[in-house]
């Protein structure tokens, strides 16, 4: 049986009743997490920059330079290098950290029950096919947006900046705003396609510890099958909720982001397990259970 | 199950009504008042809201409308103060 929206929502907040604190507290652990590494980073980068520029205070191997607080200071070439990895691993380490709190809430609708250890469950369970598919959608996304850069490199090095300033070549300017216009639409379109497609990726996998990447992908896409208006609609739905959390400067984030997250858990479950029993108002999981 | 969401309730009422009494100091009860929402929508598990979830609701979304009108009204008052004559 299909449920409505109302009907996965219900459920939702039925699962979430005496457990919101497991998964606030495994939101917390995710945001720390991320930001403690993204932190790093950066603090690596600009900490970097200061000590070469105090240690050698020469300019080889560098890439760029800068001047803060009177202080001529330089960034040494690897560093970017650095900071990027760090960049792509913190967001390995977000990407296995959801799918750790999909998991939760997975074992939430089936179970009733869960507890903060399963956070981590992506880092036992193969985690480098969640760095697989994360570089894949780097590939992708540098595929979709390589036309542009080679048409906005093209045109700039035909054009030349002078020929730009003296009001000639308008036409070519033009045509780069308005085909940066239509494949922008083009790109939202198709993103939105693929996301309809393949948004509960991370459930599925989450759910499946021995589906490989394209398996996992294949498997989503056929259980998205029918249901991508209602996953659509459903995504739309939260926007009021969204809005809300601005209101409460984020603070209401602790406990609409589990919800949220739940709601989709349910989709899921609703969509692969449409024969489930579903909780009667008043009751427990664990009353249900023979 | 149900002890949880009557804590969800009784927090929405208290948000609720301190949204009131904070919407004076400018759009801080503006926090509290959609905290207040959030929580009775979310203690929602039967088909109907609970008394405090209801109380948590309607004081909420009035204190999240009075938050910015007398925010305004303070913004009014001091530009009139200010444009006032001096004796």
């Amino acid at each position: 049986m299909k449920m409505s929206r109302a009907e996965l929502k219900m459920q939702a907040r039925r699962a979430l009743a005496g457990n919101y604190g497991n998964l606030i507290l495994a939101m917390l652990v995710m945001v720390l997490v991320s930001w403690a590494i993204s932190t790093i980073g950066q603090a690596a980068f600009v900490g970097s920059g200061i000590l070469s520029s105090v240690l050698t205070n020469i300019g080889t191997g560098t890439f760029s330079s800068g001047e803060f607080a009177g202080i001529s200071w330089r960034f040494p070439g690897h560093m970017y290098i650095v900071t990027w990895i760090l960049g792509l691993l913190s967001s390995w380490v977000t990407v296995l950290l959801t799918v750790g709190m999909n998991r939760m809430c997975i074992s939430l609708g089936r179970e009733g029950t869960t507890d903060i250890s399963r956070i981590w469950w992506a880092f036992k369970n193969h985690p480098v096919r969640f760095c697989l598919l994360q570089l894949f959608i780097y590939l992708l996304i540098c595929v979709a947006i390589l036309p542009v850069i080679v048409l906005t490199i093209a045109l700039a090095f035909s054009l030349g900046g002078a020929a730009i300033s003296r009001g000639a070549n308008y036409g070519q300017v033009l045509f780069l705003v308005l085909f940066l216009l239509i494949y922008g639409l083009i790109l939202a379109a198709v993103c939105l396609l693929v996301y309809l497609n393949y948004g509960l990726v991370y459930y599925v996998m989450a759910d499946h510890p021995d589906m490989g990447v394209f398996q996992s992908l294949g498997e989503t896409h056929r259980i998205m099958r029918g249901n991508r208006f209602r996953f659509l609609v459903l995504q739309l739905s939260f926007i009021g909720w969204k809005l809300l959390v601005i209101l409460t400067a984020g603070i209401g984030a602790l406990w609409i982001n589990p919800y949220i997250r739940c709601t989709f858990a349910m989709f899921y479950l609703d969509i692969r397990e449409p024969e489930v029993e579903t909780i009667p108002p008043g009751r427990d999981y664990q009353e249900m259970t023979p | 199950m149900e002890q949880q969401t009557n804590n969800l309730a009784l927090a929405s009422m208290i948000l609720g009504i301190a949204s009131i009494v904070l919407s004076c100091c400018c759009f801080i009860g503006v926090i509290p008042a959609g905290l207040a929402i959030i929580f009775a929508c979310l203690s929602r598990v039967e088909e109907q809201f609970t008394g405090r979830a209801k109380t948590g609701l309607i004081t909420g979304i009035i204190g999240l409308v009075l938050g910015p009108v007398m925010g305004m009204i303070l913004v009014i008052v001091m530009i009139l103060a200010g444009n006032a004559p001096t004796f």
